[in-house]
């Protein structure tokens, strides 16, 4: 009878670069940067490492397909590499992969990287693709991201009654707490502090989500190098930080096609979440859970997450988000590093750097102005795709 | 009896002043303030002939049983393709049998009335039970062109059967004739015509008089018989001295709509038969004229069966659906007149893949989902496994049909980000009556028209043109039910 | 007693940038229209969009706070300058409005009211 990865595997290191606009470092660059630092945080070798999951999601630039880039980039010493693609998920995938290796007891040290150079498009933006299928490109209307997420506003202030003056502050609050946070993050690309109001005063980009909800492209590289917790403390990590949860959640086609999805929540996060919180172990996740990185790429979602996750009651994240609740010394803050607003998104990175946050976090690294008080349990989130079908990654670590 | 059964009409929804135009252009020709009054219906970023012509023949087909159905014939001198026949898309679109005869008529403004009378001896002929006829144009003039002032967009379509006939055929005269009062070679997008004074005086002042004479003649009927004289001609001082020449009284000569539309070229003189039909009283004798390349003159009966024919949208409904559309450079811009910057990304190559296309034909053209034999849910796109979690069987669908079911608003958004030849960019969820949902594009509305619940209808547009391949893909869009005052 | 519909409105310093993560807006006019015997006070404003994952776009608008109910009487605790003002929710003078700014400011069709 299986019985999940909860503390079967120690997080031995991370590391995780500068996002941004790397325009000097090509994605190899930064596959180099991440691995210099994972690597001197683990305190092994190189020759150590047995397998590694590699995570890209963009083929039309960046590296390459397949393992190849990776292997051929560190000049690893011909072992297993899987590259792992699950939309904004990739880089929670990678991690999985290497995690369950590990649990499985076929590996004692994997390595989990990923990555994303975007900036060389040339016009600022993710090259269009028929992401959804040959059929969609025929059928599906000519959308983009913040027009397919404010769908998911208009849903859900429709549904609760929310006066649209009162959401657009609580989603102007959620973005000014995380610019707020980002502003103290010497890795994250975007260090300005921003004022809800400033937020409230930009034009609209996809009605009812306004400018500051444009998600931004970015280039960056996180990794992971995990083993077993015996083999960890082994190796002088005395309290070492462990996998308490790996849940992945997919649509299933109801919400996009059935009648019974609400168009006002994010039925893949309120899944994932249950899945993770029963594999750690967590009945309350409102008492337990001490931090998150949730994926705001827009701030609605990240209000529904609130919600999905169980965190605030259906239909009243606005009141807990009012009151703080979601800050930095907030009860459970959420985006201690800045999240997706201050760090872009190279969607392969993304899911690692989430996690290095929470890791390092739990080890107490940062400076007393950025951090979290006695945190236990540390979640991450992720969600690739469109509020109707999508990929959701619930992780759980702690110790 | 071999007649009309019904018709149908299309007019699209933005009007562009004339006086807007000239504002715009009056300096490179001023003699347009001449024909600066009134305006002119434009068809949207998303519409063409084929798409009009389309929309005219829903319009005509509603309540019918398309089944029986046996051809359909479209007439444009605006075709998007000049080989992947027009009249097969519409087809498609309308979901008729595969056994069915289609053709395209081009060439010339006469084309829409040659078709009907095609499909008229069709039936008469007992080749077939009932043609669909649907005719449209795009016109389009150089900026600054006269032609520009005058033309206008729209279509028509008429039902041609046996039964229920509304307007019985007596009888045609036409006339075939190589006078080009004004051409389009096979590789230019602009007409260009000759002296207006020479197409008055050898065109419209020989030819129109001649035909209905031959008409006359053939059936026996004193032209004052005529309830009303349906003639196209864009000079509305030539149709004041014909209607003169003719000893016609005034107020039998079916009005051009001319400053409410402007002039639909092969469409029109349809477009001017529906109006009158839609006035028409039994027994009232319908004498329709159109020009181009010769004439086509048509005699028409309106029968007792017109009493009980049920209303269509049609020129009337069609024509109070109005929007302003009042920049002139958008009207520019959406018939691709001028190059636009639409950003890089928007220059991503898109790959039309004939076999994906023919494939996915009915979904695509028809709108047509699966709905599971098991449970009974209806889903969109079509599915092999069911969608309904609690039932899940796999290849037990039938064919179900969404075009014609009306539908409700589950989501929207007014998106300024994507690339749009009108931004907003207008989409959301839809939920179709009876059940299933997609999300679509909405079209001729504003942000302001979307609301959580609003009640839509949908409408088959052009979903993109890749300039590249000159390639016209189209699908279907969703557009806001309005209360029209 | 304030109407639901009354609030402080802060005036954003003009020609100064707000930078998010993919480009920036500011104000770089303010002005008032007479309508219905008030005064409506608008802000224009640009913004553009250099990098995001849908491409890059440029924004032209106009956010209307809504009519004055008393102009410049105070200033906050960060010493910005604030006005009172009503929001203007009803649709027919939010279309008219709506055109009159058109004609005046011909492009800015992002016309925003507060809501």
């Amino acid at each position: 009878m299986a019985t999940g990865i909860r503390d079967k595997v120690a997080i031995l290191g991370m590391g995780c670069t500068k996002f941004g606009e790397r325009w000097e470092s090509a994605g190899e660059d930064l596959i180099v940067e991440a691995f210099r630092e994972v690597l001197n945080d683990a305190g092994i070798e190189k020759k150590e490492i047995q397998a590694a999951w590699f995570g890209t999601h963009i083929d039309e630039v960046n590296v390459g397909k397949g393992g190849t880039p990776l292997a051929t980039t560190l000049k690893l010493p011909y072992i297993p590499v899987t590259r792992t693609e699950n939309y904004c998920a990739t880089g929670t995938e990678a991690f999985r992969g290497a995690c369950y290796a590990v649990a499985a007891g076929v590996y004692d040290i994997c390595l989990a990287l990923g990555v994303e150079k975007l900036k060389d498009t040339g016009y600022g933006g993710l090259p269009a693709t028929a992401a959804f299928g040959q059929m969609h490109a025929l059928i599906g209307p000519n959308a983009t991201a913040p027009g397919l997420f404010a769908q998911l506003a208009t849903g859900y202030f429709s549904k609760y009654k929310i006066d649209p003056a009162q959401g657009k502050k609580a989603l102007a609050h959620i973005s000014a707490k995380s610019h707020a946070n980002g502003a103290l993050n010497p890795k994250a690309h975007l260090r300005r502090p921003v004022s809800e109001e400033q937020i409230i005063n930009a034009p609209m980009i996809a009605y009812p989500l306004g400018l500051f909800d444009c998600c931004g492209v970015s280039d960056g590289a996180a990794a992971a190098i995990v083993t077993t917790p015996e083999i960890a403390r082994s190796l002088k990590k005395t309290d070492p930080i462990l996998v308490k949860a790996l849940a992945i959640c997919v649509s299933s086609g109801e919400e996009a096609l059935y009648n019974t999805w609400d168009g006002a929540h994010l039925e893949t996060t309120y899944r994932a979440g249950q899945m993770a919180f029963r594999e750690a172990g967590i009945q309350n996740p409102r008492e337990e859970i001490s931090m998150m990185e949730v994926h705001d790429c827009f701030s609605i979602t990240e209000l529904s997450v609130y919600e999905d996750l169980q965190i605030s009651p259906r239909g009243k994240a606005i009141d807990d988000i009012m009151n703080g609740f979601f800050d930095l010394k907030g009860k459970i803050p959420c985006q201690p590093d800045g999240g997706l607003k201050c760090f872009g998104h190279p969607i392969g990175a993304s899911g690692l750097r989430m996690l290095y946050e929470m890791y390092s976090q739990l080890l107490e690294r940062w400076p007393e102005e950025r951090r979290v008080k006695n945190p236990r349990f540390g979640l991450t989130h992720n969600l690739g795709g469109i509020p109707s079908t999508n990929v959701c990654s619930v992780a759980i670590i702690g110790r | 009896m071999v007649g009309i059964v019904s018709y149908g009409a299309y007019v699209p929804r933005y009007r562009l002043k004339r006086m807007a135009i000239f504002q715009a252009m009056g300096w490179i020709n001023p003699a347009n303030i001449m024909l600066a009054q009134g305006e002119k219906a434009v068809a949207n970023s998303d519409e063409d002939s084929l798409t009009m012509a389309a929309a005219a023949s829903i319009d005509c087909v509603e309540g019918f049983d398309r089944s029986q159905v046996e051809g359909l014939f479209f007439a444009s001198t605006t075709m998007p393709y000049l080989e992947r026949q027009n009249a097969g898309i519409i087809a498609g679109a309308l979901n008729l049998r595969e056994d069915v005869r289609s053709a395209d008529f081009s060439g010339a403004l006469k084309s829409g009335t040659s078709a009907l009378i095609s499909a008229l001896e069709g039936v008469g002929s007992k080749n077939a039970r009932q043609i669909l006829v649907c005719m449209a144009d795009c016109r389009l003039g150089k900026m600054g062109s006269s032609q520009e002032m005058i033309f206008g967009d729209g279509g028509a379509a008429f039902l041609v059967g046996e039964e229920k006939v509304i307007a019985e055929f007596k009888g045609s005269h036409s006339l075939t004739c190589d006078f080009v009062d004004h051409y389009r070679g096979s590789k230019t997008t602009f007409d260009r015509q000759w002296e207006d004074r020479w197409i008055r005086d050898l065109g419209f002042g020989e030819f129109l008089p001649k035909a209905i004479d031959g008409l006359l003649k053939k059936t026996g009927v004193p032209l004052n018989d005529f309830s009303k004289v349906i003639f196209q001609c864009h000079y509305d001082s030539e149709r004041k001295r014909l209607a003169k020449i003719l000893q016609l009284d005034p107020a039998k000569v079916q009005d051009p709509m001319h400053h409410s539309m402007g002039e639909t070229g092969t469409a029109h003189s349809s477009l001017m038969l529906v109006r009158a039909l839609e006035e028409a009283k039994p027994g009232d004798k319908l004498l329709v004229v159109s020009f181009g390349s010769g004439c086509d003159a048509l005699y028409l009966q309106a029968t007792d069966q017109i009493s009980r024919f049920k209303k269509r949208v049609g020129v009337q409904g069609y024509l109070a659906k109005r929007a302003e559309l009042n920049s002139y450079p958008k009207y520019v811009v959406f018939r691709g007149m001028v190059p636009v910057d639409i950003g890089l990304r928007g220059e991503t190559d898109f790959l039309t893949r004939w076999s994906l296309v023919y494939r996915h034909r009915k979904a695509v053209l028809g709108l047509i989902g699966s709905r599971c034999k098991k449970c009974g849910t209806p889903q969109f796109p079509p599915q092999r496994v069911c969608v309904n979690p609690a039932c899940g069987a796999m290849d037990e669908m039938e064919d179900y049909g969404f075009a014609d079911k009306k539908g409700r608003v589950l989501s929207y958004t007014g998106d300024l980000l994507a690339a749009s030849y009108d931004p907003p960019e207008l989409y959301g969820y839809v939920e179709f009556d009876g059940g299933g949902r997609f999300m679509c594009n909405f079209t001729d509305c504003t942000l302001e028209d979307l609301k959580v619940g609003a009640p839509v209808s949908f409408s088959f547009r052009k979903k993109y043109y890749d300039e590249k391949r000159d390639i016209h893909g189209y699908f279907w869009k969703a557009v806001p039910l309005k209360e029209v005052a | 007693m304030r109407q639901p519909n009354m609030s402080d409105y802060t005036h954003p310093e003009l020609n100064k940038r707000v930078e998010f993560f993919g480009g920036g807006y500011s104000f770089i006019e303010e002005g008032k229209i007479a309508f219905r015997g008030k005064e409506v006070l608008y802000s224009v404003g640009v913004a553009n969009i250099e990098s995001s994952c849908c491409g890059p776009r440029g924004c032209a608008f106009i956010k209307i706070p809504g009519t004055i109910l008393s102009w410049k009487k105070r200033m906050d605790e960060q010493g910005q300058v604030l006005s009172e003002v009503e929001r203007i929710v009803d649709e027919e003078s939010q279309r008219e409005i709506r055109k009159i700014l058109e004609a005046k400011f011909p492009g800015f069709y992002q016309i925003e009211f507060s809501e």
